[in-house]
């Protein structure tokens, strides 16, 4: 892939909390309309690389280049509204409004026309049917996988050039997880660019266009999901991690 | 930096010596420069850092603001005032009474605490300081009303009448003794579920903590030691007048703590000497005293949200992390924590016809279930079957609406969720509930604290009983942690592990309580590949201890694996029940639940 179709380029990307060094010179790229996988153990930096691309962490050092403005150190409503979204782990939702209202906010801040609002709000509501049953329910007594939907819904209103989730199966079952595979690969036939952080590493490659392995806040490696497959990267990612804690 | 100023920062263990002399030199100083004025200015303030040192305990670490413990410092002083001038009392029965009477006024106003949030309980102390006050002018027949009890003698101790010098020895020598036992206390079980009291009343709840009892505990100690200072308040001023105790006298107490940092154990300390000593000090600028007051208050809480002890702390730890040197300390070894853990007898679980209704939707509508003694478990279903509502039942979280739930045969129906937490029910929940502030060991330490016996005086002195169990848990804490996997983090901050961490160590602090049925609520979600496995080791070594676990999860190898039952929810009522084998190639559940997970379905038969 060439870097000139790269919505989303990151370069020697490196973060750290205190004086601990999370993320170590992190390159990566996210061709346009492409579904990207992050793979790699708990703690290998994953959340850490989507929280310094949107904005939420300050990097320490390194470019991170969308849709080509550097963005590195912007305050993260610019690069929301730049169209750079990020869902993030753990549903952070607005308990007591209702899935409707939720919904609105995720519009907070743009100006569209009602004609234009009301088609966003079908889109999703058809993305997502399990919403367009209860738009009057509070988010807090929704389910855990309808509150995961909602908070991917929410980040869809804006239309993103980019979304960037983070471990949209936590949580849900094993049906609902088949559901919001399907969105994503609906959306990227729609257009949508998304960079993927999931666990179920088995899931992302099935239907991820390339994929980049972390460990111990630095790529090890990268490729399409045959050439992560073929290699031992995941092996080494994941039990590499293991045998360190085991020591 | 001097040679000497670096090796104390390398090493922390020089810190009793460095108080020892502190304390050695506070008690010589009188000899050196020792005035009758200044000898009472530091009696006062040893009464007042008395008081805060308990109203710490109370807002610091329970999270409970008091804007009345002026008032409990009157009851003291009154009571040691009346008792010694109208009933001729000597000062150390009249004292003691001062506590009691402090301690048990406290208790009664402490009660609106287990009803009301934080801002309206504060309120509440505040009328009640009001009431206080009104009672100390208006009841004449008892407190002399306005001009106050005087002539107020002082202790004696075997015939000899004690001096300002006496005074201030006794003084210090409280605030010594309070500063140790608060040292132990908070060190025992009762800091811990104190901080969980405040940070995590469900987790607290869910590892057997009473709430009620720990925040009753806290107010008592509070005011019984707002009780005694003002008991040596009394006989220091000779005179009490209702004028001494006005609410800024309550007010001044909470910022002396907050300022100086609250839930820190100097806090008080410091916040009495930055704002009693230093301005009674600079008497020349007595009438600047208010204004130079109000801007180190702005100041402080622009640039010190935790008080000068935290903005300290946080100094600190910068110069230690720019020196290279960790602020983890290391992990306390012990020879017991790698001896194995010991089996435990599981407790059988039978659900009959259970309904919950939420205003008009039903979660559960008539579930039944059964697991025998030891047994694994699995309560699988789509998101919203009810799975989670079923384990707060279980549990205790929520009241039951119809049915029965047993465990070992015996009703857990109408029982608060700590007492179910303390027959032997361990939980977890689906996004883990840790005190971020507090380490990973001392989590998992929360979970011993049904099993310790010791009440809260054996932890504050420090009894040798007290210490043999906390040394006991200690060893399970570590052995548990050990057991999970995380013996190597086990003195990080819990908020800074990973969120699969923090599962494990989750599931660590429910097992010190040596749970004999654990409730695990989706603990794969968000584990790595090579995680999964180990939980999948975990839970199966959890059965083979003894222990029932009923564990709701979606991802069915892993159910496949470790259980040999599976009751499967769907809208609130069971879809199908039997062995995984069974369920998963159920054509309904496939078509409810598993879509292309169905494949499990075979590799489970």
């Amino acid at each position: 892939m060439s870097a000139g179709t790269a919505l989303l380029e990151v370069s020697g990307l490196a973060v750290g909390y205190g004086h601990v060094g999370v993320l170590r010179g992190v390159d990566l790229a996210v061709p346009q309309g492409a579904i990207v996988a992050l793979v790699g153990s708990n703690g290998a930096g994953k959340s850490t690389l989507l929280r310094a691309i949107s904005g939420l962490l300050r990097p320490a050092a390194g470019a991170i280049v969308f849709a080509g403005q550097a963005i590195a150190g912007e305050p993260p409503h610019r690069i929301i509204d730049l169209g750079l979204l990020h869902v993030a782990e753990g549903r952070r939702l607005f308990r007591r409004q209702n899935v409707h209202a939720n919904l609105e906010l995720g519009l907070y801040g743009t100006s569209l026309d009602r004609a234009e609002e009301r088609r966003r709000y079908d889109f999703v509501y058809e993305l997502f049917p399990m919403l367009a049953e209860r738009p009057q329910a509070p988010a807090g007594i929704l389910s855990g996988g309808q509150q995961q939907m909602l908070a991917i819904a929410q980040a869809l209103m804006r239309q993103p050039k980019l979304l960037m989730l983070d471990e949209p199966s936590l949580g849900l079952a094993p049906i609902v997880v088949d559901q919001v595979i399907e969105v994503l690969q609906r959306l990227r036939a729609a257009g949508t660019t998304i960079l993927l952080v999931e666990q179920m590493v088995e899931r992302a490659l099935d239907i991820a266009d390339q994929a980049y392995v972390l460990q111990n806040g630095a790529v090890i490696g990268s490729g399409t999901p045959a050439d992560i497959r073929a290699g031992d990267l995941i092996r080494r990612a994941y039990l590499g991690a293991v045998s360190d804690r085991g020591a | 930096m001097g040679d000497a100023a670096l090796a104390l920062i390398r090493s922390p263990r020089t810190r009793p010596a460095l108080l020892f002399a502190l304390a050695l030199a506070l008690y010589l100083a009188p000899f050196a420069v020792g005035t009758e004025y200044r000898l009472f200015i530091a009696t006062q303030m040893a009464a007042y850092v008395l008081v805060a040192i308990g109203l710490n305990l109370l807002n610091g670490y329970s999270g409970q603001v008091s804007l009345g413990h002026g008032a409990l410092v009157a009851i003291g002083a009154y009571t040691v005032a009346l008792a010694m001038v109208d009933h001729q009392w000597s000062f150390w029965p009249a004292a003691l009474l001062a506590m009691v009477a402090a301690a048990a006024v406290g208790a009664v106003m402490a009660l609106p605490a287990f009803r009301l949030s934080t801002w309206y309980f504060a309120l509440i102390t505040l009328g009640f300081a009001e009431v206080v006050g009104g009672l100390l002018t208006e009841w004449r027949e008892l407190t002399h009303g306005f001009a106050g009890v005087v002539g107020i003698p002082k202790p004696v101790v075997l015939g000899h009448t004690l001096t300002s010098f006496d005074l201030y020895w006794l003084a210090l020598s409280l605030n010594i003794l309070a500063l140790l036992g608060m040292a132990n206390l908070l060190s025992s079980r009762f800091g811990r579920a104190l901080v969980a009291v405040r940070d995590n009343p469900v987790a607290a709840t869910a590892a057997g903590v009473s709430l009620v009892r720990i925040k009753m505990m806290a107010f008592v100690t509070s005011a019984a030691m707002a009780g005694l200072a003002g008991a040596l308040f009394a006989v220091q001023k000779t005179v009490v007048t209702p004028d001494d105790f006005t609410a800024d006298f309550s007010i001044f107490f909470l910022l002396m703590v907050v300022l100086g940092g609250a839930g820190r154990l100097w806090g008080p300390v410091v916040g009495a000497i930055v704002f009693f000593l230093v301005p009674e000090l600079l008497t020349a600028l007595q009438s600047w005293r208010m204004l130079i007051y109000g801007i180190a208050l702005l100041l402080l809480m622009l640039y010190a949200p935790h008080g000068l002890v935290g903005a300290i702390e946080i100094g600190w730890k910068r110069l230690r992390a720019r020196l290279g040197l960790s602020n983890i300390p290391p992990a306390p070894s012990l020879a017991t924590a790698r001896t194995a853990v010991e089996p435990v007898a599981g407790a059988a679980l039978s659900v009959r016809n259970v309904e919950k209704r939420f205003g008009g939707v039903a979660a559960l509508a008539g579930v039944s279930l059964d697991v025998a003694a030891g047994a694994n478990h699995a309560i699988v279903g789509p998101n919203g079957s009810g799975k989670t509502t079923l384990l707060n039942m279980i549990s205790g979280f929520y009241p039951i609406d119809s049915g029965t739930i047993l465990i070992d045969g015996r009703s857990v129906v109408g029982m608060a969720p700590h007492r179910i937490a303390r027959n032997g029910v361990g939980r977890t929940f689906q996004t883990p509930r840790m005190l971020p502030q507090l380490s990973v060991l001392d989590n998992a330490l929360l979970g011993a604290f049904p099993a310790e016996r010791q009440g809260a005086a054996a932890a504050a002195l420090c009894l040798p009983r007290a210490r043999r169990e906390q040394a006991a848990s200690l060893g399970d804490a570590l052995r548990y942690l050990d057991f999970v996997g995380l013996a190597d983090r086990a003195m990080e901050p819990a908020g800074e592990l990973p969120h699969g961490q923090q599962r494990l160590a989750e599931i660590a602090r429910a097992l010190v309580g040596r749970p004999r049925l654990l409730l695990l609520d989706e603990p794969a979600a968000g584990l790595s590949l090579a995680e999964l496995g180990r939980l999948g080791e975990l839970i199966a070594a959890i059965g083979a201890l003894g222990t029932t676990v009923v564990i709701v999860e979606h991802h069915l190898e892993l159910v496949a694996n470790i259980c040999r039952s599976v009751t499967v929810l769907e809208r609130g009522a069971v879809l199908a029940s039997g062995t995984p084998a069974e369920v998963f190639s159920h054509e309904e559940v496939i078509a409810a639940y598993m879509g292309s997970q169905a494949s499990v379905g075979q590799a489970a038969s």
